[in-house]
């Protein structure tokens, strides 16, 4: 690439985050509006070709908006607030360490962070009903969500990354033994700062602005809050639903198998059965917790999830128009500096993925590079849960739909691009999960690779 | 604020530290080095390993965009000329650069403790230097802009011959050196990692 390549990526990137700037600012649907301006500048004042709008993203928000705003209208959201109060009556605070690890085990059991929209809501409710600044659940969450795809037998960048590793004689088992453990830690590390940061809910300025100007409505006590009649029911089929999207994410041969495109058939991808399974769970709420399909939109987890869709819309087009266009060049800077300082391929793997916001993308060029470089396979393993690093710029659904959904205001993207209520809780986890991580290699691997596998002999 | 500035403090005292513990343990470059033939063999054989995961991967995501990731639109691109022709050229380009990156480990190999053990890195350094500027050719002619789709084709087979021509290449330089040196073929044969890798190429 020329010079003037290069002034024009760099151009074309400052583009991006000036008009996620912008966004931010505007708030709201805003974000997505300022993203489609985006671009268009991109399209028309660059040349760039359009990248694919995020269909999957807004289709899975479609649905699980649907079936969570259904059993809100049911009175369900009322209804797990009430439990979980309860359950954590002694301590509320223990919220911000639960929800990021149900988020993670949601995303290892479904191979994809897609399933975390559908507790996005339910968390944010059942913090504020217990006061305590949703921010620290939701960003504590999101962050685990995407960390939950290096733990996850059924991820793409998993599948992306074991043929790399397999040679040295790491399988999925070995990934796991380094990915799980590390990753538990690093939750927890994350948990830990992020329950104690930002001033509590009752002392945040902005919170207090929206009480006073009408805009929220202070929670009511949890004992105060009476039930409908079918509460329990939409919970139930609310669940069902999600269990049942982790039990296909996880056993692949009970998927429905659909035509491949280089012949025979292949299992189902997860996207679409997520779809499918939240709009059924929304039918069957309105069947039989007695919902009235009008009051659906008129709750405010229909708001804020449209919103949501909006904002993710323009703003993630923008960015993939960006990316799709210079993804080489970004992989190629990276890979020079990981080439000349071999050091910083952690940092490299966790940029890539930021700036690619793919996983799989930073998977594939980045730790093939690191082992060529000569860094123990296992090392690398311990690494690659930099690719948490997708949530570096605030241009992911799942941060947008955690920003709509916290009415309080205590979860921002950020005035700077950068400095969003994200970045803490990414920062720690990533850096403690990689550190951890290449303690137990060392530890149990030796630094180096596992024996090889002992030949299997076929009888005399 | 003065919390928030703490909290940069702290993090980039975290990215030090990965990157501290990474230069500590986690390097095991042996370029210009004397190494074992046991491990010259693993480290170029697991280099080349490496290489094929990719190139299954590059291929899967030719073949079924859909399924690995790229998104599906209404009119899929990959079913144009010009769609699939562009999705050709985005795997040429990974491959490529997948190519590079086998070359850095072979490199990274170091020099195999044999009587022939310098002349083999030597040699094995000649191949990557050569492959290295037919592939920098062959990435040029990618980033060109073709007028027509015959000029697409024309260059991505350009690109092709290329990749090919560093694949047989570097099959030639090891087999070169294997044949002129006993310890580094019998080091080659009993690699378990060469192993693991002929067993994954017959299977």
């Amino acid at each position: 690439m020329t010079t003037m390549d290069w002034i024009l990526v760099a151009l074309q990137g400052l583009v991006v985050i000036g008009f996620i700037a912008l966004g931010v600012r505007s708030g709201g649907i805003g974000l997505g509006l300022w993203g489609g301006v985006g671009t268009l500048v991109l399209v028309f004042l660059f040349g760039l070709d359009p990248g694919e709008p995020p269909i999957s993203a807004i289709l899975i928000i479609i649905a699980v908006i649907s079936a969570a705003a259904a059993m809100e209208a049911a009175g369900g959201v009322d209804y797990m607030v009430k439990v979980a109060s309860a359950a954590l009556r002694a301590k509320p605070s223990m919220l911000n360490f639960a929800a990021p690890y149900v988020s993670y085990v949601l995303t290892i059991l479904t191979g994809t962070g897609n399933t975390f929209f559908s507790i996005i809501p339910v968390i944010n409710e059942i913090a504020y009903a217990n006061k305590i600044r949703p921010e620290r659940p939701l960003a504590g969450s999101t962050v685990a969500s995407a960390l939950g795809i290096t733990s996850s037998p059924v991820a793409a960048a998993m599948a992306t990354l074991l043929p790399l590793v397999e040679i040295y004689h790491y399988d999925l088992v070995d990934v796991l033994l380094i990915t799980i453990p590390a990753s538990i830690v690093g939750i927890f590390a994350m948990s830990l700062v992020m329950s104690r940061h930002g001033k509590d809910l009752e002392d945040d300025v902005e919170y207090q602005r929206r009480v006073t100007a009408g805009e929220v409505t202070p929670p009511a006590p949890a004992a105060d809050i009476v039930l409908k009649p079918f509460a329990k029911r939409s919970v139930a089929i609310f669940l069902a639903g999600v269990a049942a999207i982790c039990v296909f994410g996880f056993v692949e041969d009970i998927r429905p198998t659909v035509a491949a495109e280089g012949g025979g058939v292949e299992p189902m991808s997860v996207t679409p059965l997520i779809q499918m399974i939240m709009l059924t769970a929304a039918a069957l709420i309105l069947v039989f917790a007695h919902v009235k399909a009008t009051e659906i939109p008129l709750t405010s987890i229909f708001r804020s999830g449209m919103v949501a869709m909006i904002a993710l819309f323009g703003i993630a087009w923008m960015a993939d128009t960006f990316i799709a266009n210079n993804e080489d060049a970004i992989v190629q800077a990276l890979g020079s500096l990981a080439e000349n300082w071999p050091f910083t391929i952690a940092i490299a793997i966790f940029l890539v993925a930021g700036l690619t916001t793919s996983q799989s993308a930073a998977t594939r060029t980045m730790v093939p590079l690191g082992l060529a470089l000569g860094i123990g396979a296992g090392y690398m393993i311990a690494m690659w849960t930099a690719v948490a690093g997708v949530l570096f710029l605030p241009a992911n659904g799942t941060q947008i739909a955690a920003a709509e959904a916290d009415t309080t205001g205590t979860t921002t993207l950020g005035k700077r691009v950068v400095d969003h209520s994200f970045q803490l809780p990414l920062q720690v986890c990533w850096i403690v999960t990689a550190l951890v991580g290449m303690v137990i290699v060392w530890l149990f691997f030796g630094g180096h690779t596992p024996a090889p596998p002992v030949p299997t002999t076929t009888g005399p | 604020m003065r919390g928030g500035w703490l909290w940069v403090v702290v993090i980039l005292a975290g990215v030090v530290a990965v990157t501290g513990v990474v230069a500590l343990v986690g390097r095991d470059d042996n370029k210009d080095q004397t190494v074992s033939a046991g491990d010259w063999a693993d480290s170029v054989c697991g280099s080349v390993a490496v290489w094929r995961g990719e190139i299954e991967s590059i291929v899967d995501e030719i073949r079924q965009p859909s399924a690995t990731g790229f998104p599906r639109s209404e009119e899929p691109q990959s079913e144009t000329p010009q769609g699939r022709t562009g999705l050709i050229r985005s795997g040429l380009e990974r491959t490529v650069r997948a190519t590079h990156t086998m070359i850095t480990g072979v490199e990274n190999a170091g020099v195999p403790d044999t009587p022939q053990g310098e002349q083999a890195a030597n040699a094995i350094s000649g191949w990557a230097d050569k492959t290295r500027t037919d592939l920098e050719d062959a990435q040029d002619s990618l980033d060109d802009e073709a007028d027509t789709l015959a000029d697409a084709i024309a260059q991505l087979t350009d690109a092709a011959r290329a990749i090919t021509g560093a694949v047989t290449g570097g099959v030639k330089a090891v087999a070169d050196v294997a044949r002129t040196d006993p310890e580094l073929a019998a080091a080659l044969r009993d690699s378990s990692t060469c192993q693991q890798l002929r067993e994954e190429t017959t299977s």
